[in-house]
C-alpha cells in the first residue's frame, strides 16, 4: 500500500515537472515583450529621425556658406551669380531661387544696402530649405569698390 | 551545485534579458551620436552667424574708409595726418601706417568671440585701396 502511494506521489511529481506553461501565461508573456520591444523600438526611431535631422542641418550649412563664399569671393556680384548658374544683367539686387536635386531649396535675396558708398554695399541672405523648414540662414554683406 | 549549473530552468529568460539590454545599449548609443551631430551642427551654425555678421561689419568699415578717402583724397590732404581723419570719421580703432608710395590700414571687427582682422593698402599713385589680408581671428582666453 506504502509502496503503491510512493510510486503514485512520484508519478505525479514527473507530470508536474513536465508541465508547460498555460495559454494565458503565454500570452502575457509576449504581451509584455512586445511592449518592451515597441518601446526599444520608438528609440531606434528616434535616433534615425535625428540622424536626418543632423544630416540636413550640416548639408544645409555646408551649402549656404560655399554659396556665400562664392558671392563673397567673386570680384563682382554679379560673376559670383553666374558661377552658381543664375543669369544677371546688371544690378544683382534681386531674389533668386534654386531646386537642389537632394530636395531643398536655396534661396539668395541681395539688396541694396544703402549709404553713400563710392561703390556699392550689398545685403547678402543665403537660405537653405527642406521641407518648407529652414535649415541654415547666412546674412552678410559685400562692398564692391569704388565705381570709376 | 553542479545539478543546478546542469539545470536549464530559467535559461531563456536570461536569454531574452540579455538581448533587451543589448538593444538598450544600442539604441542609447544610438540616439546619443544622433544628439551629439544635432549640437555639432548647431555650434558650426551658430559660428557661420557670428562669422558672416563680423565679415559684414568689416566690409562696412572698408567701405566707410574707401568714401573718407573718395571724398577728400589723400594726396591733397597732406598737411593732415590720415589718422586724424579716419577716427574722425568712423567709430572704431584702425591702425595707419605710411609704407613707401602706399598707407596700411588695419583694423579688426567682432561678434561676440570671433573677430575678423584686415588689412588695406592704398595706394597713393593709382589712387586705389585694396584689402591685402582679410583672416579670422579668436578671442584670446
Amino acid at each position: 500500500m506504502m509502496k503503491r502511494l510512493k510510486q503514485q506521489l512520484q508519478k505525479e511529481k514527473k507530470r508536474k515537472r513536465n508541465a508547460g506553461f498555460t495559454l494565458v501565461e503565454v500570452i502575457i508573456s509576449i504581451a509584455a515583450l512586445g511592449l518592451i520591444c515597441a518601446v526599444l523600438l520608438r528609440l531606434f526611431v528616434v535616433a534615425g529621425d535625428t540622424n536626418d535631422k543632423a544630416a540636413n542641418m550640416q548639408e544645409a550649412e555646408l551649402l549656404a556658406s560655399s554659396t556665400v563664399e562664392t558671392l563673397l569671393g567673386a570680384e563682382k556680384l554679379t560673376d559670383g551669380l553666374d558661377a552658381l548658374g543664375f543669369r544677371t544683367i546688371s544690378d544683382p539686387a534681386a531674389i533668386y531661387e534654386m531646386e537642389l536635386d537632394s530636395g531643398g531649396v536655396l534661396g539668395i535675396v541681395i539688396e541694396d544696402a544703402g549709404g553713400d558708398y563710392p561703390g556699392k554695399l550689398y545685403d547678402i541672405s543665403v537660405t537653405v530649405m527642406y521641407e518648407d523648414k529652414t535649415q541654415s540662414e547666412i546674412a552678410t554683406k559685400k562692398y564692391e569698390g569704388r565705381v570709376r | 551545485m553542479m545539478k543546478l549549473m546542469r539545470s536549464k530552468k530559467g535559461a531563456s529568460s536570461i536569454l531574452v534579458i540579455l538581448m533587451l539590454v543589448v538593444l538598450v545599449v544600442f539604441g542609447v548609443a544610438a540616439l546619443t551620436t544622433a544628439l551629439s551631430s544635432v549640437r555639432l551642427g548647431q555650434k558650426v551654425e551658430d559660428w557661420n552667424e557670428k562669422y558672416y555678421t563680423a565679415e559684414a561689419k568689416a566690409n562696412k568699415v572698408y567701405a566707410q574708409i574707401d568714401k573718407v578717402i573718395t571724398d577728400e583724397p589723400w594726396p591733397t590732404i597732406s598737411s593732415r595726418h590720415p589718422i586724424e581723419l579716419l577716427t574722425q570719421a568712423l567709430p572704431i580703432d584702425i591702425h595707419v601706417a605710411l609704407d613707401g608710395d602706399a598707407c596700411m590700414l588695419d583694423y579688426e571687427v567682432w561678434e561676440e568671440d570671433v573677430g575678423i582682422s584686415v588689412v588695406l593698402k592704398y595706394d597713393f599713385e593709382t589712387e586705389t585701396l585694396y584689402p591685402t589680408q582679410w583672416k579670422e581671428v579668436q578671442k584670446q582666453q
